[in-house]
Formats: C-alpha cells, sequence, structure tokens
C-alpha cells in the first residue's frame, strides 16, 4: 500500500495552505483518512492515543443497523407478497429482489445526495467531512416506508443535513438529530405518503385500484389500535384489535408493515447489544427509555377506563410496535442530540420513554410517537445539561463556603 | 486518614516497563538547567558562558525577585545560555568537570531535631537563597511556589499511577530517614496539614511512606489519574478559588530538601527510570538533574524513536541531546509512526489499545501494548459524551469546563472548577478522545488566561 501513500504525499502540497487545490483540503482529508486513518502524529499533549476515532466509532453503528437493513429489504418484499397474494408462488428470491429494488435506490438517494450536501458545507465552511453523516444517512431510510418517491427522499435528506445540522454549526453542535428532522420534515410535509395503511405495502396503490378479492391490506397494529379506539362500539380489548391480523410473536420478529429497518424488536436488542458491548451506545439512555416507557405504559394501563382504549395498551406491546425498539436504540443514543452528562442521559431517556407513551395512548392524531417524543427531548437535553452542571457548580460553590 | 477509592480512571497499558534495578549511570558531560520546566517565573541568568559554578551555586534568578535564585546541580563551566524565541532562555547548559566528584557550595546546616524549631518564613528564605524553591509548585494553575504567600496544605503522592511510572517504592530505598525530614521541614512551612497519599492497594509499600510520622497518611486506590496530586487535592482538601494555595512536592524531591537542610550541600542525584519499548537497557539510572538524555538512554536503532521526558501522557518531547526535566523521574522512549496503516479503522484491532471495546484486543484484558505516536485518527468535531467523565475521577464535568476554555468565559471556568485542575489530570480524556480533542493544550491556554485576565 506504500504506492497509494506516496500518491497522497506527492499530492498533498496541491491541497495544504497556498496549493492550487486548498479548498478542497476536506475532500482529500477524508480520502486519506478513509484510506490510512490518518497519518498524522500526535505534536503537543498526549504523545500516545487511544485507536478509536469517529470512522471506527460510527461504523459500529452501521453494522449494527444492517440487520435491520437486511430484515427490511426482505420484510418490504415479504409484504408486498403477502399482500398481492403472491406470497405462496414467491420464492425467497424473489421476494428478497422485490424488496431490493424498492429499499435500495433510497438508502442509495439518502446517501449520494445527504453525502453531496455535507461535502459542499465541508468545503464551503472549511471544515473536516464529518463521519457521522455515514450514521445518518443510513439511519434516515431506515426510517421511511419503502414508497416514499425518491425526490421526497432526497429533499427530506437535504433538509436533515442542512437545516438539522450546517445551520447550528455542522457536527457536534446540532441540536436536533438530523435523521429525525429528516424523516419529521417528509412526516409533516407528505403526511399521505407517511402514515395511514398503504404506504407500507409495496405497489399498495395499484392493488386497491385493481379491487381484486385476495387483496388484503392490512392495518399496522398501531393503526389498528388507533381506529379501534375510535369507534365507540368496540368493546373487545384493544390488544385483541392490534393483534387480530399480526400476532405479539410476529411484531417482535418483525413481519409486520412499517418503515424500512424499523420492523423488527429482535434486530434492534442484536444491534444494542453491540452498541453497548463495544461502549458505542450509551446503555444509560438506552435503559432509561425503556423504563420510561414502561412506568407510564403501566400508569396508562391502570387508569385506562375502557379495555377498548388507547390507554389500556399492553406494557409489553409498546416495545414491540412501532419504531420504539429502532428508536430507542440508534437515535435516542446519538451522543450529539441527547444530553450530554451521564446524569442528564438517565433523565433524557426516561422522559422519551414517558412522552411516546403519551403521544401514543392519549394524543388521537398521530399513532407513533417515537420520532416525536425524541425530538421533543433533543430540545429539552441542553436544559437537563444545563441543571445537572449548574448542580455541579453549587456543589462546588458550596463546599467552598463551608471550607 | 481518608481512604479514597476511585473507581473512575482508565489504565494506558503499555509495554516496556523498567527493570527494577537501580545502576549508576555515567556522569553526564553536560546538564541544563530548563528555565521553561519552572512555570511562572522569568528567569535572569547572572552567569556567562565559561563561568565556573559549583553545585548550588547560583546562576540566576527571578525577575520579579532578586533574591529568588535557581542553583546550579553539578560543578563545571557554564558551557552556553540557549534563546528561543523573542530571547526567552530555554536552558543554561553547564559542562561538568571531569573529576570522581563534584564541588559543592557549603549551605547552612540543622540536626534533624532542630527542624521543628525553624519558621517557615526563615525556611523559605533559605530555599530561596539555595536556589531550590523550586521543588515545591502550587496549585491552583500549577506553578512554582510563590514566596510571598504560604501553603494551606501541602501534599505528597508516593503513588505514580501513570504508564510505565517509575515506583517510588524503588526510588525511595536508602533515602527513607531524608524523606522524612524533608516531611517535617513540610510542617513547618505549613499551618495546615501535610498530607502523604499512598497506594492503597499495593502490599508492598515502603514503611516510611506508609508509616510517615506528623502527616496524614491518605490511601488511594484507582486507575491513572488516581495518582495525580490534583485529584488528592480535590478529594481531600479542595482548592476553593485563585488565593487558596497548595503547595506539593515529588518524592526525590523531599529526598533533596532533607539531604540539603542536614548536610548543607545540594544532592543533586536523581534517580530516572528509563521505559518504552525503543529504550534499550531499560533500568532505574542514578544520576544527576537535568542531566543530557544520551548519558543514560540508549535508543533501539532499528526504529525512529520519540524521546520523551516524563510519561507518555504528559511528558515533553526530547531529543537525544536534550535533557532530562527538573521533576521527571522517567524518559520514556517510544516508536514514531511511520507507516500508513491501510483501512485501519476497519481492521479487527488485536493490537490496538483502547477505551471501547470495539477491537479485538479488548478479548485480552491485561495485554499490553506497543503504542507508537500516531494520532490514530482525523481531528474531528467533539461528538461523543460521557466517556469523559468516566476517566476523571473528580467530581468535575471536563467537556462542560473545557468548553468554557474555548468560549474564554472566566465566570463559567472558575464554576466548572479549573482551579482544581490541571493539563495532567485530562490526559486521559484527551488519549481516549474519539476526536482527538487536545484538552491538555486547550486547558492550559484557559489557565494562562485566567492568570492574565483574571
Amino acid at each position: 500500500m506504500k504506492f497509494i501513500a506516496d500518491i497522497f504525499d506527492k499530492k498533498r502540497p496541491d491541497f495544504e495552505k497556498g496549493g492550487k487545490l486548498e479548498r478542497f483540503y476536506p475532500l482529500f482529508e477524508a480520502q486519506e483518512t478513509f484510506l490510512f486513518v490518518t497519518r498524522d502524529k500526535t505534536s503537543s499533549g498526549s504523545h500516545i492515543r487511544d485507536y478509536m476515532d469517529t470512522k471506527r466509532l460510527m461504523s459500529f453503528v452501521i453494522i449494527a443497523l444492517v440487520p435491520c437493513l437486511l430484515f427490511g429489504i426482505y420484510n418490504a418484499g415479504y409484504q408486498h407478497h403477502q399482500a398481492a397474494g403472491t406470497y405462496d408462488s414467491a420464492s425467497i428470491v424473489d421476494i428478497i429482489v422485490t424488496g431490493a429494488t424498492w429499499v435500495l435506490p433510497i438508502v442509495f438517494v439518502s446517501y449520494a445526495v445527504g453525502g453531496t450536501c455535507e461535502m459542499i458545507f465541508a468545503v464551503v465552511r472549511k471544515h473536516e467531512i464529518n463521519e457521522g453523516f455515514l450514521v445518518t444517512g443510513m439511519l434516515y431510510p431506515l426510517t421511511l416506508p419503502p414508497t416514499l418517491d425518491l425526490w421526497k427522499v432526497a429533499v427530506g435528506v437535504c433538509f436533515g443535513v442542512v437545516i438539522g445540522k450546517e445551520v447550528f454549526g455542522g457536527t457536534g453542535m446540532n441540536i436536533f438529530n438530523p435523521a429525525l428532522t429528516a424523516r419529521a420534515f417528509i412526516f409533516f410535509a407528505y403526511a399521505g405518503d407517511m402514515s395511514g395503511d398503504k404506504p407500507w405495502i409495496i405497489d399498495a396503490p395499484n392493488f386497491l385500484a385493481d379491487k381484486t378479492e385476495n387483496l388484503v391490506v392490512t392495518a399496522t397494529p398501531l393503526g389498528a389500535a388507533l381506529a379501534h379506539s375510535a369507534n365507540p362500539l368496540a368493546e373487545t380489548p384493544i390488544a385483541e384489535a392490534m393483534s387480530a391480523n399480526y400476532s405479539a410473536m410476529d411484531m417482535f420478529l418483525g413481519l409486520i408493515p412499517g418503515s424500512i429497518g424499523e420492523s423488527s424488536t429482535l434486530l434492534c436488542i442484536l444491534g444494542a447489544g453491540l452498541l453497548i458491548a463495544t461502549g458505542v451506545g450509551s446503555w444509560r439512555i438506552m435503559l432509561s427509555t425503556f423504563l420510561g416507557c414502561a412506568v407510564t405504559a403501566a400508569i396508562m394501563n391502570l387508569v385506562a377506563d375502557s379495555p377498548s382504549s388507547t390507554l389500556a395498551i399492553p406494557v409489553h406491546y409498546h416495545f414491540i410496535i412501532g419504531s420504539f425498539a429502532f428508536g430507542l436504540v440508534y437515535m435516542t443514543t446519538d451522543p450529539v442530540s441527547a444530553a450530554q452528562t451521564n446524569l442528564g442521559k438517565w433523565i433524557y431517556g426516561f422522559f422519551i420513554g414517558v412522552v411516546v407513551v403519551i403521544i401514543r395512548c392519549v394524543n388521537p392524531a398521530y399513532p407513533e410517537g417515537m420520532m416525536l417524543a425524541i425530538l421533543l427531548m433533543n430540545a429539552f437535553a441542553s436544559l437537563i445539561d444545563y441543571y445537572v452542571v449548574q448542580n455541579n457548580v453549587g456543589r462546588r460553590m458550596s463546599r467552598v463556603a463551608t471550607a | 486518614m481518608a481512604d479514597l477509592n476511585l473507581k473512575k480512571g482508565f489504565e494506558v497499558k503499555l509495554e516496556g516497563e523498567a527493570t527494577r534495578e537501580i545502576v549508576n549511570a555515567p556522569k553526564p558531560s553536560i546538564v541544563a538547567v530548563k528555565p521553561t520546566d519552572i512555570k511562572g517565573i522569568v528567569f535572569r541568568p547572572t552567569v556567562a558562558p565559561g563561568d565556573e559554578v559549583k553545585v548550588g551555586s547560583s546562576i540566576g534568578h527571578a525577575k520579579s525577585d532578586e533574591e529568588w535564585f535557581f542553583s546550579s546541580p553539578v560543578s563545571g563551566k557554564v558551557k552556553d545560555i540557549v534563546r528561543g524565541a523573542k530571547r526567552k532562555i530555554l536552558a543554561v547548559e553547564i559542562e561538568t568537570d571531569q573529576n570522581d566528584s563534584f564541588e559543592y557550595e557549603e549551605f547552612e546546616k540543622w540536626q534533624a531535631d532542630q527542624i521543628p524549631s525553624l519558621n517557615a518564613q526563615d525556611i523559605v528564605a533559605h530555599l530561596k537563597k539555595v536556589g531550590l524553591l523550586h521543588l515545591f509548585r502550587q496549585r491552583p494553575f500549577d506553578l512554582v511556589a510563590n514566596p510571598e504567600q504560604l501553603p494551606r496544605d501541602i501534599f505528597i503522592s508516593t503513588l505514580d499511577t501513570a504508564p510505565l511510572s517509575a515506583d517510588p517504592n524503588l526510588i525511595i530505598q536508602g533515602n527513607e530517614s531524608f524523606f522524612q525530614i524533608g516531611l517535617d521541614i513540610c510542617n513547618q512551612l505549613t499551618s495546615g496539614k501535610v498530607h502523604v497519599q499512598v497506594d492503597g492497594k499495593r502490599k508492598d509499600v515502603s514503611e516510611v511512606f506508609a508509616h510517615a510520622r506528623n502527616v496524614q497518611i491518605n490511601r488511594v486506590i484507582g486507575s491513572h489519574p488516581a495518582g495525580n496530586i490534583g485529584v488528592h487535592i480535590h478529594h481531600i482538601a479542595p482548592i476553593s478559588g485563585r488565593e487558596d494555595v497548595v503547595w506539593y512536592i515529588n518524592v526525590q524531591g523531599l529526598v533533596t530538601l532533607g539531604k540539603l537542610f542536614v548536610t548543607g550541600q545540594f544532592d543533586s542525584e536523581m534517580i530516572v527510570a528509563v521505559a518504552g519499548t525503543a529504550a534499550k537497557d531499560r533500568r532505574y539510572y542514578r544520576t544527576v538533574r537535568g542531566a543530557q538524555i544520551q548519558s543514560f538512554v540508549q535508543t533501539d536503532d532499528t526504529v525512529t524513536p520519540r524521546i520523551i521526558s516524563g510519561n507518555v501522557l504528559t511528558g515533553e518531547k526530547v531529543e537525544a541531546e536534550g535533557y532530562v526535566g527538573f521533576y521527571d523521574n522517567l524518559v520514556t522512549v517510544i516508536h514514531e509512526k511511520v507507516d500508513p496503516e491501510f483501512i485501519g479503522w476497519m481492521l479487527p484491532g488485536a493490537n490496538d489499545q483502547s477505551y471501547f471495546k470495539a477491537f479485538l484486543s479488548s478479548a485480552f484484558p491485561g495485554k499490553k501494548f506497543d503504542q507508537h505516536t500516531g494520532l490514530n485518527g482525523g481531528r474531528r468535531a467533539l461528538v461523543v459524551s460521557g466517556i469523559y467523565e468516566d476517566v476523571l475521577p473528580m467530581d468535575v464535568y471536563p467537556i462542560f469546563l473545557i468548553k468554557a476554555v474555548m468560549s474564554r468565559d472566566i465566570d463559567e471556568m472558575e464554576q466548572l472548577g479549573i482551579y482544581e485542575v490541571v493539563e495532567e489530570d485530562l490526559a486521559v480524556c484527551e488519549y481516549i478522545c474519539p476526536s482527538k480533542t487536545e484538552f491538555q493544550t486547550i486547558l492550559r491556554q484557559g489557565i494562562d488566561y485566567l492568570i492574565k485576565e483574571g
């Protein structure tokens, strides 16, 4: 690999200060660190450094996400063939091909368009290309329905990168998780493409137009819950309505309609295991979000006036429906938009869990609350940190006073 | 007695420890006094090249106080006064005379039992005259002890948790009595307490540490930076502000101090460990303060060495022609990074040390590493949080402090504890940072700013 290193060494002067391509130094730096980690040596302070860098850090999140992506591809195909009634005749290859032809372009567009935005900003603002985008570019498509138009995917990711991150000063400065900002933008701008029963099934509009007999477009469990509770005549427990089409095991494994990557709770747990074991994701946030959700859901159950009300959604259903698990593992733990102090992380996570249940159970407008809960707590993260740090300052000052 | 059982911290494990034996190094042909080691004063030399000096002869004084001298550690002839940018004096180089033993200046001396009758002002005045007051340093800010302000307390750490550190329990052997006399002198210098921190985990702690007399002994257990004086002060008797001054002195400094008072001579002997994978003959060497590195350190010729006076986390890079720092009892030699590591960030990393358990190496706890000087990643925006508090055994939020420093907000720096930390305390934060943030450099800028503006 010496010869590649030599090429970089030869070209380096062009990109450094005063060189003719100085403006494009971030691109040069990105490629060089991609190939060689870095050529730089320590010059001041500690003479040795940890081998962890942001590239490796982010790649562990990607590794944790890959199972979700692969399963998302399969599930997209599976849902399509189920709904179209062709499941029995479809081979696993057919299913994967169907899924892949819809899902992979979304991922590709997300990376290409978002990456371009990132690069333009790096060059204009003269900062390095931060690897955080590798994660954003993967997270965002996994939160989308497989049927979303590609141009909308592109618009969303631009919004996420530019408004969600760069206007705040770039990586490390943003208040909101860029991937969720992008998704929220699409969610409100193109609501019809992001909610209801249809977007989750590839080609569903075509089946519906056909009106053929064997079409079954089934509601997501959360959609079913909302419909059920809205029906004043309904008396059966809400859990029954939710599991009318899918068993709790289906929901856990992920063979239910939903956004591309978020349906399988099992794979999210695997991803959580990797992130916690490597120290890349905060176990404090994950655990506290889980606890916040469990406690609030249990309280809701207690105060539910009717078994058919959304308040009565069983506690364990909250963990396996919608994007709770996915958001918990991959979104709440974004270190930049979460609380920065360890005590703050506990508070931050707990309230995400609380808010998600409140949105799901009490608010009739949105069946799903994870995205909004995280964005809301993103906004409060700095405030939480502020009080945690002030508490620390108070301790220091009172110690001085008594000393 | 206070027992500190510190849970936070991170042990950087390196190969290349020094063998536990002390050997006599050859007499260095050149030694240097580096005013850059002595933070907080401007040094004015009073010697010129060619002047003869003895051990203990004054070679200069502080600009602020003409009575405050700095002395030569050897007898011989002044070779050069090395100046850097803006004519700042970097070193006074002295050629040692080639006799078997040095010639000494004779100073006043006392019997050990007379020490308790000395008063603080007289001790400080004596140290200024002898040119060794700078054996003491002070917090906040890690400056040389200010003779105008006596310390509230004095702290001595007898455990060194830094990577490849020299073991004070070995170094002290043979000089135990002088150590105790040094402590007695400290007791006269402060109306407060003298705190001696000892390793709470080891069984073979030197008797003179474990049973030091007339002091408060505190047992400390924990990973680096648990041995740092700043951590001890924070937990035992925290610094409340700029006027709340605590002095500290290291083990060999105390020995030198004790010897000075009972023998009337400045014994500049210093035991320095040589460690690190790129050093040959890794042992403890008996040499003198400010000895030229190449007089006792031999590096591995097959690699490009980086020689560090001090430990790998906080030490100063020096050349073979350079000199051991005044306060350093360790020279570490590691190898410079030369080969690019192709797609290194994707490899399993069986030989890559990390705080994160994202490398194959974490499957082998206790493994020691041969680390080079690579930065191991590009400099990036700070993204990760929570990890820095985990390696700083203090009730301080390093990230918030560093951000306050970056924004030059003095009120915030004070509130967040800038009086309690110096560079070495944040060295582990700097080591583990995946964004390769220069915590130590930034913190020092903040401290300098505070000294100037506050």
